[in-house]
Formats: C-alpha cells, sequence, structure tokens
C-alpha cells in the first residue's frame, strides 16, 4: 500500500470531517464506507452517499471519534461525468478534516465522458486512519515506525 | 482534389491538437458503439455561414449542445457542389479554462459567455470561385438562452441520482485509474430533458462574426491570400413550447469583394419558422438581401434518425458569385458529428 494512503489523524482532536469536490461543472455521485478490522474481519461501521451536484462540493462528519477509528479504513467509489457541452476534464479532490486542518488530501485530474453519452468514470480507493504521537513528530519518523 | 485532400488534411490536423488539449488519453477504452446525445437545435457553424455553406439563411440562437466538428457535405445530391468541412469548439475550455461548479455556471454571466463561445474555422469548395480554396473563421457568442439545458435542475437531480454508486466499496478498495461504463439511467435523464426542452417556450439571442478568405490559384503565398467577405449578425430566437413551432429573427451586415464588384456592403434579414418533431425539423425562411436587392425563400428539412449524424434537404434560391445567375437548387446533404467518432 502506497504511504498516501494512509491519514495521520490526532486521536484527541475533534471529529474528522470529509469533504468532496468536483470542479467544471462535473456531477459525480459517491459512496464512502468506514471498515475496522475485527477479529481478522472486516466490519462495516459507516456509511455515506455524496453528491456533489450544482455546487460541486459536499461532506459528511465521521461519527466514530477519532481515538476510536485506528487502522479503520475509509474506501469510497464516486461514479463522475461532464454536464457542460464543452468539459471533458475536471479536477477532483477528497480531503480529510480535522479541527480546520488538512490532515489528507487526495487530488486528481480526469477525464471523464458526457453524461449526455449515458456513460460516467467509476473509480475509487481507500485510505487508513493512523494516530498522530504528537504535531512535533517527524512523519518521515512515523513511517520508519509502521514499516 | 489535391488541395481539398491538403485543406482537409489541415483542418483534420488542427481538430486532432484542439480536440486533444483537454485529454491527452482517452476516458476508457470500453465506448459502446452506441451513445445518446441532445442533437436537437444545435446551432450553425459561423464559418460555414460566411461561406454560404449553411443549408439555411437564417441562422438559431440556441445554446450550443454539442460542438466538435460538422461534415456537411452534399454528395448525396450528385451536383458539382463539393464537400465542405468545419471544426467548431470552444476555445475557452479547449485552452485551459475552468468552471468551479454547475453553479458558477448558472450564476455568473460572464464565465456562461465563455462557456458557450463558438470557434469555427472551415474549407470548402465552391464553383462561384473553382480555381480558388476557401476557408473562414467565426466566432459565435450566446448572449442569452432561457431554454440553457444546464439551467434544468430536473436533470440535474436525475444525473445526480442515477450517479450514486449501487454497491459499497470494499475495504481495501483501490480503483484509482477508473473505468467507463455505460449508465441506462444517465440516458433516460437525457430522453426527460429532450421532452421538457421541447415543450418549453423561451427565447435566446446570440451574436456572430465571419470573415472569408481563398488562397488564389490554390497558393498559399501571402500575396495570394485574400480576404472576399466579412460578416457580422444579431439573431434571435423564441421556441413557443408545445406547439413545437420556433420563430427566428436575423439581421446580418455583409461587405465583399466579388469578381464584379470591388467593394459590396449591405444588410441580410429575415425570419424563419420551424416546426420541431423528436425526429424531424422543418423549416422556411424569407428574407431581403439588400445587396442583391432581393426577397428570397427557402425550405429545410432536418431528420435526427441515427445518433450524431444530421440527414437535410434544403430548397433555396442561390446566386453565382461570378455569373450573378441565380438557380433554385435542391441539395440534399449530412451533418456529422465527429466527436463520437472520435472515441
Amino acid at each position: 500500500m502506497p504511504k498516501s494512503n494512509y491519514c495521520l489523524i490526532d486521536p484527541d482532536g475533534g471529529s474528522l470531517k470529509v469533504r468532496v469536490t468536483a470542479n467544471n461543472g462535473i456531477r459525480s455521485g459517491s459512496i464512502f464506507v468506514l471498515w475496522e478490522l475485527q477479529n481478522g474481519k472486516w466490519e462495516k461501521k459507516e456509511k455515506f452517499n455524496v453528491i456533489t451536484g450544482d455546487d460541486g462540493v459536499d461532506e459528511f462528519i465521521l461519527l466514530e471519534k477519532p481515538n476510536e477509528i485506528e487502522n479503520d479504513s475509509l474506501a469510497w467509489s464516486i461514479n463522475a461525468c461532464s454536464s457542460i457541452p464543452n468539459v471533458l476534464r475536471g479536477e477532483f479532490s477528497i480531503t480529510v478534516i480535522q479541527d480546520g486542518k488538512n490532515r489528507w488530501t487526495k487530488q486528481s485530474s480526469r477525464l471523464v465522458p458526457k453524461c449526455s453519452d449515458g456513460k460516467q468514470l467509476k473509480f475509487g480507493n481507500h485510505v487508513i486512519f493512523k494516530h498522530l504521537i504528537n504535531d512535533n513528530f517527524s512523519t518521515s519518523d512515523l513511517w520508519k515506525d509502521t514499516e | 482534389m489535391e488541395r481539398h485532400r491538403i485543406s482537409y488534411l489541415l483542418l483534420i490536423s488542427f481538430i486532432t491538437l484542439v480536440g486533444y488539449s483537454q485529454d491527452s488519453e482517452l476516458p476508457g477504452d470500453n465506448q459502446g458503439a452506441y451513445a445518446f446525445k441532445l442533437d436537437y437545435n444545435v446551432p450553425e457553424s459561423p464559418a460555414f455561414a460566411v461561406l454560404d455553406a449553411n443549408p439555411t439563411t437564417i441562422m438559431r440562437a440556441s445554446t450550443p449542445q454539442e460542438i466538435i466538428t460538422q461534415l456537411a457535405s452534399n454528395f448525396l445530391s450528385g451536383n458539382e457542389v463539393s464537400p465542405g468541412l468545419a471544426f467548431d469548439f470552444n476555445p475557452y475550455f479547449a485552452f485551459g479554462g475552468r468552471l468551479k461548479s454547475v453553479k458558477e455556471y448558472r450564476n455568473n454571466y460572464g464565465k456562461r459567455f465563455l462557456a458557450n463561445l463558438q470557434l469555427s474555422i472551415a474549407t470548402i469548395n465552391s464553383m462561384d470561385f473553382p480555381d480558388d480554396l476557401l476557408f473562414s473563421g467565426g466566432l459565435r457568442a450566446t448572449l442569452f438562452d432561457s431554454k440553457d439545458l444546464i439551467f434544468d435542475e430536473e436533470l440535474g437531480k436525475d444525473i445526480d441520482n442515477a450517479l450514486l454508486p449501487d454497491t459499497d466499496p470494499g475495504p481495501m478498495n483501490s480503483d484509482d485509474a477508473g473505468t467507463v461504463v455505460d449508465n441506462p439511467a444517465l440516458k433516460q435523464a437525457y430522453i426527460n430533458a429532450k421532452t421538457r426542452y421541447m415543450e418549453k417556450a423561451g427565447g435566446s439571442l446570440a451574436l456572430g462574426y465571419a470573415i472569408a478568405g481563398r488562397a488564389r490559384d490554390n497558393s498559399f503565398k501571402t500575396d495570394s491570400i485574400v480576404t472576399y467577405r466579412h460578416q457580422a449578425w444579431l439573431v434571435g430566437q423564441y421556441d413557443f413550447g408545445k406547439s413545437g413551432m420556433s420563430i427566428n429573427g436575423m439581421i446580418m451586415y455583409r461587405y465583399e469583394q466579388t469578381p464584379q464588384a470591388t467593394d459590396n456592403d449591405g444588410f441580410i434579414s429575415g425570419i424563419a419558422l420551424r416546426k420541431y418533431g423528436q425526429k424531424l425539423i422543418l423549416s422556411a425562411e424569407a428574407y431581403h438581401n439588400s445587396i442583391t436587392e432581393s426577397i428570397d425563400f427557402g425550405g429545410y428539412a432536418e431528420a435526427y434518425l441515427i445518433p450524431s449524424i444530421t440527414l437535410f434537404v434544403s430548397l433555396k434560391k442561390e446566386t453565382n458569385a461570378i455569373t450573378g445567375d441565380e438557380d433554385v437548387i435542391l441539395k440534399p446533404g449530412i451533418k456529422w458529428n465527429f466527436s463520437q467518432a472520435k472515441k
């Protein structure tokens, strides 16, 4: 798993907010699921429908407290298409926010089919939550620990 | 014919360059053969207009639905008029322009204006100048369109509902590259939108400018290229809604240099009535040309039988630019939207 699939969060901080954006008039609908590994088996803990719609942005707040989600996986599946006739490409972002700080961001520029063609781009990924030891702890040291 | 092959090659090269400026790769390779398009009430190419290559004189004012390339060909008629090729694109998006969201398109007039610009280049073989290569460029701007599809909030909601995945992602989901897949619910959303579009009353207003030139004796030397026509126009359209009737009014200023007269200018103004059906559009137009001091009439039928392909036939009085002879010409033809062929 690439390091970018880990999100470092403060276990004593506030709730985690997840923001999804799509620009250029691209519409997207997605499902986000929070998974927890219990006794070697993944269990579904929370599920959110996310629609970026006319504003190009949507967000949700994880109900689970940050100190209870270490090693949990937040997985998503996104469908997107372009509703503006001349647009073929747009930028997507998924950001995990805690106490106003961006804890993790994934941005991508993607070609999308036109909605009017009856086609959609389907893509997805996941991120694993890890507890941040303290704010001064360097990320590279943390990777040494986790690997 | 060689010079026309060269001109098409140049045009297609340009199409490729601009068409791929937004997409360095294709969005998936599993494109189906069928693709639904709202290929309905699509405005004419401004570059074709200045070359008199459009089958009608009075143009439409609606927002461009889908702009890539139109091939206008009269080969079905078997007469001596050769086909032409126009490439229409939006310069704002083609050269990196961005919108924040659909809401910005709806609320920001400037961005909407840019998103609906139509830049057009074309080339055509004309018997008016048999030894020359004709080419043109034009720009069209939609000033107002109360039937713009992007304002259809119901369509937006239908698309959003259609896009929600029907299966949950697994904990180790990893499909970052993504794939393009069919979604029948999206097609249905646009079929419903087309019905609403047809039944809605509303107006639109557009203006355009185009310039035509010719490369004399097929030479691209600087002193062989001359412009022979400029025109600017304002066109308004009103759709009456459920009756499927539409009225268009246009006023155009044209300046041209012909073999008969070095400086001709005047106004072409007229109206067109159109009857829109699901698969067929019928049109009749009448216009006054102050340059030739004549009142002319035309008829036009347009059929949408296959996605991305429009079959048309027009009956129109035309004046030969060299001899000045007038003829009523029946022109069957085809318009092809290359955006599907690209995929």
